[in-house]
């Protein structure tokens, strides 16, 4: 999500409407939103219907706290990163999808671990050559 | 099994149709992905918000 931040302008630039989707629940959605200063809606799919459809399921324990996926969060805590108690499912996977302006997916992404994302710079290749 | 693990990485919705979504954000508003066919969309999936 950082990363994405990051090139907040250049993706208003190419007119991407960017939408968060969680499954947690209303109340921890709003705290998230308030902490972090998100600057793009936030979607509640608490029956995780979409991230079904899209292939997103639950990791395996061993995806999620294997010692690559440990090490990258306590890098992350060195770094000053405040990690807060999660939502009530550490395993749900996540994942990108960009979709064109005639409603065709061209980037499917599914997580494999909890750091696990496509470089930003390959979805806003993808865009910019088609602009 | 490289093919096999690009093709997981990669899904299996590229190409195709978007899921036509209808889902409410934190202050109520629904949002559709008929709302903005004319931009392109990213949906960023969380994992949970900790």
């Amino acid at each position: 999500m950082l990363q994405l931040r990051q090139v907040e302008s250049e993706i208003n630039t190419l007119g991407i409407k960017v939408f968060v989707v969680t499954f947690d629940a209303d109340i921890l959605a709003v705290n998230y939103i308030e902490q972090t200063k998100l600057p793009w809606p936030l979607l509640l799919d608490s029956s995780r219907s979409l991230y079904r459809w899209y292939g997103m399921e639950r990791g395996t324990w061993w995806q999620i706290l294997n010692p690559i996926a440990i090490w990258k969060y306590m890098k992350l805590v060195f770094k000053g990163r405040k990690v807060g108690k999660p939502g009530d499912d550490y395993r749900q996977l996540g994942g990108d999808v960009l979709i064109d302006p005639d409603g065709v997916v061209q980037l499917h992404h599914i997580s494999t671990s909890p750091h696990d994302r496509p470089a930003v710079n390959a979805i806003l290749k993808r865009v910019r050559s088609d602009v | 099994m490289h093919a096999n693990v690009q093709m997981e990485r990669q899904g299996n919705r590229l190409g195709t149709a978007a899921f036509a979504f209808e889902l409410p954000d934190t202050g109520g508003v629904v949002h559709r992905l008929s709302d903005n066919t004319d931009h392109w969309q990213l949906l960023v999936f969380h994992r949970h918000l900790g």
